[in-house]
């Protein structure tokens, strides 16, 4: 027989278990630029993503064990002034994912491909990425620059 | 009344759980950035010149370290590291002129190069294996000077010989 009383436990069940699959807005966050430095024309130059001083880095929070999709949106070439530029290149082992920031756990993988990664209970990781600026001879001389985008996502697993 | 509650209830668990399993992005943007330093600048200053007295079968060598040495002189950033390479070093010298068809032998030894900021005091080197020195480090400038051995024949061909000796210099980045 329905009552009153058996419809608001009702709606307390149903509202537990909503809750146990709500998880926090994912936040990306922009920690450190890209720095390869006073760079050599015709000399390539490679920043490794343990460089702490010179990798980029991201700081990604979100829900405890839950899985993420990381997508970079990387550049080809760093631009200069009146249109100059100078190639820029990424490998497969230049970024990796250390949850709660620790190096010795690091997980590498491929900037240049979408990754599935965990993050830890926490709900906090951190995103490290090095790169190749391989500079022409005759590169003019001047400061370049292009932007390195990440796009986070939940995956719902 | 009976009939709306389980209603009721039911919207309300369709509210909540599209929260959980919505996907939601969110990005950030970093800037990579590099500064490129003065560009490297190599000019031949001066021939390897054996002078006009070469004669049959007496081999005419010049020192790094002379006069007639071939010069080049190297701009860049004060205290960068260089690579220097001489590629393939000429065999011989072709002739032209009153020796056209003909050509002349030349060798290079393991001192025959040398590079410093001042020709007495250069540093040998062997110019088929090149070398990695440093530009100045107050001026950023560097001279590299190459001399060389010819070997004339008795029946060589009286007449002007030349070969080009191109020397190829980069930044290693060190």
């Amino acid at each position: 027989m329905f009552t009153w009383r058996r419809v608001i436990v009702l709606l307390l069940v149903v509202a537990t278990t909503a809750a146990a699959y709500a998880v926090p807005p994912l936040q990306v966050q922009r920690r450190s630029n890209l720095r390869f430095g006073q760079i050599l024309p015709g000399a390539p130059a490679t920043v490794l993503w343990n460089d702490a001083g010179r990798a980029g880095q991201y700081r990604i929070r979100g829900g405890q064990n839950t899985e993420v999709l990381v997508d970079f949106l990387l550049p080809g070439q760093l631009s200069g002034r009146r249109g100059s530029s100078i190639p820029v290149a990424f490998g497969p082992g230049d970024a990796v994912f250390a949850p709660d920031g620790n190096l010795g756990s690091a997980i590498p993988f491929d900037p240049r491909v979408p990754t599935t990664l965990r993050l830890p209970p926490s709900g906090e990781g951190f995103i490290f990425l090095g790169g190749t600026a391989l500079p022409p001879s005759q590169a003019a001389t001047g400061t370049y620059r292009a932007r390195v985008a990440l796009t986070v996502t939940y995956t719902g697993n | 009344m009976r009939n709306r509650m389980p209603t009721l209830v039911a919207l309300a668990g369709l509210l909540l759980v599209p929260v959980a399993l919505m996907a939601q992005p969110n990005n950030a943007t970093i800037q990579a950035t590099a500064t490129v330093l003065t560009p490297l600048t190599v000019t031949a200053t001066a021939d390897l010149d054996f002078g006009t007295n070469v004669f049959p079968s007496v081999n005419a060598s010049v020192l790094p370290t002379d006069g007639t040495a071939g010069q080049f002189d190297l701009a860049g950033v004060a205290n960068a590291e260089v690579d220097l390479d001489f590629g393939t070093l000429p065999g011989v010298l072709n002739g032209s002129g009153a020796a056209a068809g003909d050509n002349l032998t030349i060798s290079f030894s393991a001192t025959d190069a040398g590079y410093g900021t001042s020709q007495p005091a250069q540093t040998p080197f062997d110019p088929a294996a090149g070398a990695q020195p440093r530009l100045d480090a107050g001026t950023g400038l560097l001279s590299v000077w190459i001399g060389g051995t010819v070997a004339p024949r008795a029946d060589q061909t009286a007449g002007p010989y030349a070969a080009d000796i191109t020397l190829t210099v980069n930044y290693t980045g060190n």
